[in-house]
């Protein structure tokens, strides 16, 4: 018995082997055209359906890119040979007639033996430049075509159409393959911000990169399978379409942004050697780099993001012309085999200089460690400093940028309007190092911002064990350590905003396909690192820079502006060394300084001039922005605007914004809350933002009650309906008169009015 | 017996990759088939702990009504049973479906190893073992043709069974060559029969020239296409949708395409430890009913391995056979795992008996 059961054991291993030698059989002989068929019908017999890419939108809603669903036309060369006789003729004739194709190079697609049985052959539509796919509309009027008469019944018709309708029934073996295409109806506006998808909508660079899997969505598919019975059976699975991204860009703002950029790259840009033919590369810009960014202090927003090397999102490799010459292309690609080169020159220039650039900051950073100083309390307003042109710092005698001058005796604020590095060196060194460290880190710097782009830098700061006092010294003033454009406008609208740190961010929303929110990025304040006192010491000092300081030339007319200048000599990445005559100029400031709505950071790197060191290219360009800027977000003009001003700054009276009138005032609502930027806006009494304030309301004599019936403002009647409305306080000695209204400064209520006159009821 | 779990393993694993698509599609759960045949795999454990530590001579007594009962199960499915796949083979009992064809194959080796070692006595005289013999087709037979009713290849499976108990308790080897041989002429009566089992015998030749070809020709692309290692586990395309029945009978082509000849070879190697295991508790078993009983469940689980891969390979014409554990399929798994309870019973008593 046991040999038998050895023998039924013996029998099943001969059979389990010989079965093993048949699978390695098949796998040799005809693994690989098995192989093949598996790839092949996966295509055939299940096709997927595409989801369609999310739109990016700016923040008012207009279409920054978005996809659009096109169609292929494929024709099946097989099937329409398998019933040559009745298919062939008419399918060759509507497609030639109905799309003006080639006759013979259409025949000889369909019969050629390469492809005659293939099922799958694109057909070329178009023209040979124009893109080879058909629109939706394109593809229903054939589609109708093809239906005209198929309802009709034959009786009806004539001989001729009866002939035309069993022709069009006869056409076989064409179909459309739907796939999407990427748009970006704004052509090269944001583009370092956008980015682009490539045709097979994957995200390459900016946002399209960032938010690429929100936006792509999940494809579904089709498939047929084969039941028990072997019947044939197919099941849908619908796409999900990708997600929309709502940024808080503006796009109207970023179009003023570009065009400064632009202004600027045609002044200063051009080749030198007077040829004119503008192929020189780099030359033709105005700098090596300009960069741009607008954010909202209050929400960590950005508003416009621009450098100088924006390319047609439609095109994008086309950049490339605009960088480099005929030559230097050639020799990039010829520098090796797989256009690596090439390709890392193109993704260079892809590149979003305000996010992946670090460099010194200069003395734009000067705010920030008085905001420190000002915070742990190792300098008071009430502080003096001496300025004697530089400070030996142990064995290094450092400058100031009055050297061989010096600044004499100065305020803290002085300090700050000079941008003296004697007395900023004073400050460090009075903060220590390891307090100097802790706010360096607190605002963010040497650690990335966060901000939803790829390839953000968090830029190199000293630490605690790397920092002497040389180091302390130097870093105070912005040079020694290197930051992004966007930690410092981060930083800096933490300063003057009243010291919350907003994570800066492009995408306000993320909306599926119903609309809905999936993500909402409002809510992005991270930390209070100064107090709101610190930073209104800080806006006053600010102002001043502006004002009286070495900020003048960005006064922008009518408009209470606070910024810093930064001009920061540039390091040979070779050698290390101070790199003679390289600078980046810079400029950073916030309007209306008393409640900055906007903050606007400009940075000029290696500007094509003689005397780099002129900080006046970034002062220029920020006042030629803002000068835009500033009206289209309703900053109201405050200031006012006198000829020797315009005189000074150059500007003539068409460029510079008309002053608003309008004068706020302080009123409760009838539920007890203050308003403190209460206005009179086409007979009603609303709030900054335009609400109306409940209970408030003016009376026939133009007097202005608030929601407690308190008297509060009263506004001229007399004077014709289009003028904008005139608020007066009426705790004023006498009206205020029209003609005098350049006069109009701030016309606050006193709030301990207010509380007296409640103390009265 | 780790082997069993290991198979189980396997078996799990593959089953979730070759039908978390048709399970996505049909159900919307990827897991669907896995969840299932989870749930089948505990019950079958339960089961093959409580039978093996049963004594299995109890069983003995069992026999004839669990045989009994099987008729009666397999005559049921026949008038009430639910068809799925076109076929009639499943009995609902409250939510639970189960098909009385696999419980009927434990029950004809139960029932054999009864017969026999009851005639056990009597071998030698060659009167009673013929009598044996027919007594034992006649024993079968019922059941043979109330399966073989609506699922040929469970009525051939249960035959074979017979086949190779009576083989081994049989000491001679000439009379089971002429029944081999009149099995084939048996086979051949039957197939020219019907027109459509010819025509399976001619898709078996060609099957890229037939449309119910294309499980088969499938299959062998989904082979085809794994070559050394595979494409990885979870990585093959031929599940989705092309290889009908991807969880089923054809999940040995899954097999092949996502691991290759290796995990071939792997899973062959697992199947022939077991039935080793199986061959020396038949040889060690402390009576003739236990060492039948054990040399019955080796040819079961042998039968429907070879048979399966030599459908999936195209070696035989395509009849629907699953790979033992690992196929989906709870009747299935829990009858084979009630089956390995037996095997452990024996082996479990012998060893007792030794020490």
């Amino acid at each position: 018995m046991q040999i038998k059961l050895l023998a039924v054991f013996a029998f099943v291993l001969l059979g389990l082997i010989v079965l093993l030698l048949r699978i390695a059989q098949i796998n040799i002989t005809e693994g690989s055209s098995y192989a093949k068929q598996v790839l092949s019908q996966n295509n055939y017999d299940s096709e997927t359906l595409y989801a369609r890419r999310g739109e990016i939108q700016d923040s008012n809603g207009r279409v920054l890119a978005y996809s659009e669903k096109v169609y292929n036309l494929v024709i099946d060369c097989y099937a329409i040979n398998q019933d040559q006789e009745n298919a062939l003729e008419p399918t060759i004739n509507v497609l030639c007639s109905y799309f003006g194709l080639d006759e013979t190079a259409l025949r000889s697609l369909i019969l050629s033996d390469e492809t005659k049985d293939s099922q799958y052959q694109v057909l070329q539509v178009k023209g040979e430049d124009e893109e080879q796919y058909l629109t939706q509309d394109e593809k229903e009027a054939y589609e109708e075509y093809i239906d005209e008469y198929a309802d009709v019944s034959s009786s009806t018709l004539s001989e001729s159409e009866k002939e035309e309708k069993a022709r069009r029934a006869a056409v076989t073996g064409v179909w459309f393959e739907e796939k999407y295409v990427r748009h970006y109806p704004l052509g090269s506006l944001a583009s370092n911000t956008i980015g682009f998808a490539n045709s097979l909508g994957d995200g390459i660079v900016g946002l399209e990169a960032y938010y690429d899997e929100q936006l792509q969505g999940t494809n579904g598919r089709i498939f047929g399978y084969l039941n028990e019975d072997t019947e044939y059976q197919t099941k849908t699975i619908a796409p999900e379409n990708g997600y929309t991204l709502v940024t808080t860009l503006d796009a109207n703002i970023q179009e003023i942004v570009e065009n400064a950029i632009a202004e600027f790259d045609e002044t200063y840009g051009g080749d030198d050697d007077g040829d004119d033919d503008d192929d020189d590369g780099t030359a033709k810009h105005g700098a090596a780099n300009v960069g741009v960014v607008v954010m909202d202090p209050n929400t960590g927003g950005i508003l416009a993001m621009a450098t100088n090397q924006s390319y047609d999102l439609n095109d994008p490799d086309s950049v490339i012309y605009d960088w480099y010459t005929e030559a230097e292309i050639q020799e990039l690609l010829e520098a090796d085999d797989d256009g690596s080169a090439y390709n890392a020159a193109l993704y260079d220039l892809w590149g979003n200089f305000c996010v992946s650039d670090s460099f010194e900051p200069g003395s734009t950073y000067k705010p920030i460690t008085l905001a420190s100083a000002l915070e742990i309390g190792a300098v008071t307003t009430s502080d003096t400093f001496y300025c004697d042109g530089g400070e030996f710092i142990t064995d290094t005698e450092i400058h100031c940028n009055a050297y061989p001058g010096a600044h004499g005796l100065e305020t803290l604020e002085d300090a700050l309007v000079n941008s003296c590095n004697d007395a900023l060196m004073q400050i460090a060194a009075k903060m220590r190092v390891s307090n100097f460290i802790e706010y360096q880190s607190l605002f963010n710097f040497g650690k990335k911002t966060g901000i939803d782009l790829p390839n953000e830098s968090s830029g190199v700061v000293y630490t605690t064990e790397t920092m002497n006092e040389v180091e302390l010294a130097t870093c105070s003033f912005g040079q020694g350590f290197t930051c992004t454009m966007i930690q410092e406008i981060a930083a800096f609208s933490a300063v003057v905003n009243g010291g919350y740190y907003y994570q800066p961010h492009v995408v306000d929303k993320i909306l599926d396909e119903d609309g809905a929110i999936v993500k909402d990025n409002s809510q992005l304040l991270l930390k209070q690192i100064i107090s709101s006192s610190t930073s209104d010491t800080l806006k006053e000092y600010l102002e001043s820079v502006v004002l009286e300081g070495t900020g003048k030339k960005a006064r922008v007319p009518g408009y209470r502006v606070g910024g810093k200048t930064g001009t920061a000599e540039k390091i040979d990445s070779e050698t290390g060394e101070r790199a003679e005559g390289l600078y980046l100029v810079s400029f950073i400031g916030a309007a209306p300084i008393n409640d900055p709505e906007v903050v606007i950071y400009v940075v000029v790197d290696e500007p094509n001039v003689e005397n780099q060191a002129s900080n006046s290219y970034a002062q220029k360009l920020f006042q030629t922005i803002a000068l835009d800027v500033f009206p289209y977000l309703g900053i109201t003009a405050t200031e006012e605007i006198t000829e020797s001003l315009l005189v000074e700054l150059g500007l003539t009276e068409d460029e510079v914004a008309e002053v608003n009138t309008v004068t706020t005032f302080q009123a409760f609502d009838s539920y007890g809350n203050l308003y403190n930027d209460a206005r009179v806006v086409d007979g009603q009494v609303v709030d900054g933002s335009g609400n109306v304030i409940e209970g408030a309301y003016i009376d026939e004599d133009g007097t202005v009650y608030d929601g407690y019936m308190n008297e509060v403002s009263s506004i001229a009647t007399e004077e014709d309906e289009d003028e904008e409305s005139v608020a007066t306080n009426p705790d004023m000695a006498a009206p205020l008169d029209e003609n005098t209204a350049d006069d109009s400064d701030s016309t606050l209520v006193d709030p301990t009015d207010i509380a007296e006159e409640e103390e009265e009821e | 017996m780790l082997a069993v779990l290991f198979l189980c393993g396997y078996g799990l694993l593959i089953l979730y990759s070759a039908s978390s698509y048709n399970g996505q599609v049909r159900f919307g759960d990827s897991a669907w088939y896995l969840k299932k045949q989870f749930f089948a795999m505990a019950l079958g454990m339960a089961a093959m702990a409580g039978i093996s530590s049963v004594d299995y001579h109890v069983l003995k007594k069992l026999a004839g009504p669990a045989y009994v009962l099987s008729l009666v199960l397999s005559l049921a499915v026949l008038l009430f049973g639910d068809a799925y796949n076109g076929s009639r083979r499943w009995l609902s009992i409250g939510p639970l479906s189960f098909q009385p064809a696999e419980y009927a194959k434990p029950a004809v080796i139960l029932l054999l190893a009864g017969v026999v070692s009851g005639n056990g006595r009597n071998t030698r005289s060659g009167q009673s073992r013929r009598g044996m013999t027919a007594s034992v087709f006649l024993a079968v037979f019922p059941i043979v043709a109330l399966v073989g009713k609506n699922n040929l290849s469970t009525a051939v499976i249960i035959l074979g069974i017979a086949m190779i108990m009576i083989f081994v308790s049989n000491p001679k080897y000439l009379p089971f060559l002429w029944m081999i041989l009149a099995g084939i002429g048996f086979l051949a009566v039957f197939l020219s029969l019907e027109s459509y089992r010819l025509e399976r015998l001619a898709i078996w030749r060609n099957p890229e020239l037939y449309e119910k070809g294309y499980q088969t020709m499938q299959g062998l692309y989904a082979i085809g296409s794994g070559g050394l290692f595979g494409l990885g586990l979870g990585n093959g395309l031929q599940k989705l949708g092309f290889v009908p029945e991807a969880q089923n009978d054809m999940i040995f082509s899954v097999i092949c395409e996502e691991l290759g000849l290796f995990g071939a070879v792997l899973l062959i190697l697992l199947f022939l430890l077991l039935l080793w295991r199986f061959m020396v508790i038949a040889t060690h078993a402390p009576d003739l009913f236990g060492s039948l009983m054990a040399a019955g469940i080796m040819g079961h689980i042998a039968i429907q391995v070879i048979l399966n891969i030599a459908v999936v390979t195209n070696t035989i014409p395509n009849t629907g056979i699953t790979l033992p554990f690992i196929s989906y399929g709870g009747t299935s798994m829990l009858f084979l795992l009630s089956e390995m309870g037996l095997a452990l019973s024996v082996s479990r008593s012998r060893s007792s008996r030794v020490s």
